[in-house]
């Protein structure tokens, strides 16, 4: 599977200018707000005609400014999900999935969507009595039955909480892997990029600038010195109890507690906190007689590293933590995937962000 | 108060009154989803003024409104000389005269209930169906036709509360033809003129009733389009 584009289109005073390569696995689009992504996503798509440039997906060309080639978007074999479904709220989530497909879907490829997503008890149901997480199920099966050549999503899980984020982004890890459709993921998270992706690009005020593996692209002393406001990991947590007279809360996160201070507290039942990788410790034992508050325990799931830092995705029961150490610290604790250590984080690292 | 329920021109009213209502309502859809479609979803030079001009029988006299299409229409007019020479129709002094008015008259309540319904559809709807393989007829006919189906049920009744209080151009184009063109609205007036109070207060409780009945359908089915948009 391969797709190249390269695109130039111009809408409300904005230009879009981008090009890139999408291959077999999932590629990140990263970017501020109003840089261009979703507009990227419609242009690949077709629910934008581009003013110049070129898409082609294996070969085949879906769009040619030189030989005034257009695909109309019922043509492409490109399916999308939006951040907010846009499931048919008139049908079941049956009709929903297999609008596309009518009765030719080949029925062990729809058993397979529909079993990896766990969408069989929702099949009778209306959109309006579905969860997000649910909605969002739903919207990624009906776009796989499509069985497009190239899945676009447009910030699939940021309106939903954090155990059916990381559900979803579970689910599309294995899609990726048993279809082999070449999936375009555009999120604000780092932490959703790094975990996801195997290469992300980033666009600004409609440009693009980087293309390549998300270690380079993120674990970047110069652009994490730029990203100073840029957590790796935010969370949304609900609140288990507020000790006003300390200024301190405490947040359910992975079955045990994590306490933050905080300045000002909304009094809103879920907070959305950020955490820097490289403010989290990790220990081989539990430590005690030290004085940050948390002490967590979790497992190593994933380890990226460059020359000069290591990225480690931490999962701690649904939940996960991107935690950094040098080089030297890696190689002398002897850190290996699967291997349970313990996180340290102070109180006063976690910046709630609401 | 004495009624008189056995009066034919009674029942021919009510009869007549009742076809032009529900025919007007149904002759009013393929319009009114047209407009409201166009005026709903496209921005072209000039739109305002077409809108103006489709909405006009809303705010003009009734009374003009029959006088414009009986000079239209009528047998010694272009257009009305035409119809009767090739399709030998004809609209002066006619029910099809009282059916043409209720249309013209009603059927901008049908554009607006189209139009307000189609512009409540989110667009993206029909892209994503697209997207799925659809043309646009299919997704016309199988995402934004079934989500507008409340709006288009409320402009039915709406259009046919409206026909059913039709008098001005009524008069002008069919006439008041008791047994013929007369509709509620007319044999009331004639009952007024005449004092015939024993048919004039049928005639009144069957007009409150369907215009009644029409209005509230009307504001239930809004109701569930605005529901419905909601969810």
């Amino acid at each position: 599977m391969f797709v190249r584009f390269n695109i130039q289109t111009t809408l409300n005073s904005f230009e879009l200018h981008v090009s890139g390569e999408f291959r077999n696995g999932i590629t990140g689009i990263y970017g501020p707000s109003g840089s261009g992504k979703t507009t990227l996503l419609k242009c690949l798509a077709g629910f934008i005609t581009p003013n110049s440039g070129q898409i082609t997906v294996n070969e085949q060309v879906y769009f040619s400014s030189d030989t005034s080639v257009v695909v109309p978007l019922e043509n492409r074999r490109i399916a999308m999900v939006w951040q907010d479904t846009l499931l048919f709220p008139h049908m079941t989530v049956e009709q929903n999935i297999f609008y596309g497909r009518g009765k030719d879907c080949l029925a062990s490829f729809c058993t397979g969507v529909i079993d990896i997503l766990a969408i069989k008890p929702l099949l009778n149901r209306k959109p309006i009595n579905l969860s997000g997480g649910e909605k969002q199920r739903v919207a990624i099966a009906r776009a796989l039955l499509h069985e497009p050549e190239l899945l676009l999503l447009d910030e699939p899980v940021s309106s939903l909480d954090q155990a059916s984020r990381e559900k979803i982004l579970s689910y599309l890890i294995v899609i990726n892997q048993e279809f082999k459709i070449p999936i375009c993921y555009v999120s604000h998270s780092i932490s959703e990029l790094m975990f996801l992706c195997h290469e992300v690009l980033t666009i600004e005020r409609g440009h693009r600038v980087r293309f390549d593996n998300p270690e380079k692209v993120f674990i970047n002393e110069k652009e994490l010195s730029q990203m100073d406001e840029d957590f790796e990991n935010i969370l949304e947590l609900p609140v288990r109890n507020v000790r006003r007279d300390e200024r301190i809360a405490e947040l359910n996160f992975g079955g045990g507690v994590l306490v933050a201070t905080y300045h000002h507290l909304a009094g809103s039942a879920v907070l959305k906190i950020g955490l820097k990788a490289k403010d989290i410790l990790i220990a081989l034992e539990p430590i005690t007689g030290i004085s940050a508050r948390n002490k967590i325990p979790a497992v190593i799931e994933k380890i990226q590293s460059t020359a000069d830092m290591v990225m480690l995705c931490c999962r701690v029961n649904n939940c996960r933590l991107w935690v950094e150490v040098t080089p030297a610290s890696f190689r002398e604790l002897g850190l290996h995937i699967s291997q349970t250590v313990y996180l340290i984080i102070k109180t006063r690292s976690i910046r709630i962000l609401d | 108060m004495v009624f008189n329920l056995f009066n034919t021109e009674l029942w021919s009213a009510v009869g007549l009154s009742l076809l032009c209502g529900l025919l007007s309502a149904l002759l009013s859809i393929p319009w009114g989803i047209f407009w409201g479609w166009i005026f709903a979803r496209k921005d072209f030079t000039g739109k305002i003024i077409l809108q103006t001009l489709i909405y006009l029988p809303l705010v003009l006299p009734p009374v003009l409104t029959g006088y414009v299409l009986l000079m239209l229409l009528g047998r010694n007019a272009i257009v009305g000389k035409w119809l009767f020479d090739i399709f030998h129709l004809s609209f002066v002094l006619n029910w099809k005269g009282a059916l043409l008015a209720s249309v013209v008259v009603g059927s901008p309540f049908m554009v607006e209930a189209m139009r307000q319904s189609f512009k409540n559809i989110d667009e993206r709807l029909e892209m994503v169906a697209r997207g799925l393989g659809a043309d646009s007829w299919k997704a016309f006919a199988t995402i934004t036709m079934p989500l507008a189906r409340n709006g288009l049920i409320g402009g039915f009744f709406l259009v046919f509360a409206r026909s059913i209080g039709e008098f001005g151009a009524t008069i002008i184009i069919a006439g008041n033809i008791p047994n013929k063109t007369q509709t509620i609205p007319l044999a009331i007036f004639s009952s007024i003129l005449n004092g015939e109070e024993s048919r004039l207060w049928p005639l009144v409780l069957f007009a409150v009733i369907f215009s009644y009945a029409g209005l509230a359908l009307n504001n239930f089915y809004h109701r569930q389009a605005e529901k419905g948009h909601r969810d």
